[in-house]
């Protein structure tokens, strides 16, 4: 295979690993649709 | 803020000081430095770069100007370096300066190597939208110990580079730095790596700016860094490239 491809892979996989990151960083921030709060007893 | 604020590069142009200096001695007066302003004032460097890149590249007889480029963009970066404040003015020369000598050596290599300096045009551009998206995403943080190894790895390279210079003129040199060997081109891998990584500097420097309000003039500056850092990633894939060429 081309050597140029070897130099490309690292390119490649750490921009792959960066989006994966990026996707899931905002996955772990967004706020739910619904909250659902406990309610005492008395309430 | 201060996370930034015990910056260390290797970039001579962006230093830890040198936006302490930048705002002690005037305050803005048409604004502060944004990111969205260094990145307008990158792309048009770019194009002109890339312009007066074309005049060396497509007529081999004006050599002589790619070796003025090279000499008038020293000067140009030293100017700069010294006097942040005429920025606006000394890096647009710069680019141009420095395209023409990029120009120049590109077309050597193209000769030797047909196909050799698109690779490494794209490759270099790669490698930026890469090493963002990675900064952008948090994967490569610009810790203190990151600075740290980027600095002190660039300063060695430098000093191997000003080693091999001065041998230069005694009719030798460091053999690993042209070698096509391995040693030779894990050598040349291992310096493209740190050029790389000196990227994520440069954009811990642009943010750093633009978060403590730097003045605007120092939107051409972080350009300028960011220029030289890009130019230096280029010409080190240029010659690993050719290195690679020439065992096949």
């Amino acid at each position: 295979m081309d050597f140029v491809f070897y130099l490309w892979l690292p390119l490649i996989l750490l921009a792959l690993a960066s989006i994966y990151k990026l996707l899931n960083k905002n996955k772990d921030s967004s706020k739910p649709w619904i909250r659902i709060e406990e309610v005492k007893d008395n309430e | 803020m201060s996370r930034h604020l015990s910056m260390r590069t290797a970039n001579p142009a962006l230093q830890s000081d040198t936006f302490r200096k930048s705002m002690s001695g005037s305050i803005a007066s048409d604004g502060t430095m944004t990111i969205n302003g260094v990145v307008n004032k990158t792309g048009l460097s770019l194009l002109l770069l890339i312009i007066s890149a074309s005049i060396t590249w497509s007529n081999p007889a004006l050599s002589w100007l790619g070796m003025v480029g090279t000499f008038a963009g020293l000067i140009l970066a030293v100017v700069t370096i010294f006097k942040p404040t005429i920025s606006h003015l000394t890096v647009p020369a710069y680019a141009i300066m420095q395209g023409l000598f990029l120009g120049l050596i590109s077309r050597v290599f193209e000769n030797q190597y047909p196909g050799i300096a698109v690779q490494a045009i794209f490759l270099t551009f790669g490698t930026l939208g890469s090493l963002l998206l990675a900064y952008m995403s948090g994967l490569i943080k610009a810790t203190e110990n990151f600075k740290l190894g980027i600095f002190a790895a660039t300063g060695a390279i430098g000093v191997l580079y000003l080693i091999n210079f001065i041998m230069s003129f005694f009719g030798t040199g460091i053999g690993v730095i042209h070698s096509n060997s391995t040693m030779g081109i894990v050598f040349s891998i291992g310096v493209v790596v740190i050029a790389a990584l000196n990227l994520v500097l440069d954009f811990d420097f642009i943010e750093e700016g633009a978060e403590i309000g730097a003045p605007k003039y120092m939107e051409w500056y972080a350009t300028f860094g960011l220029l030289v850092t890009l130019i230096w990633l280029y010409i080190e894939i240029l010659r690993l490239l050719s290195k690679l060429n020439s065992r096949r």
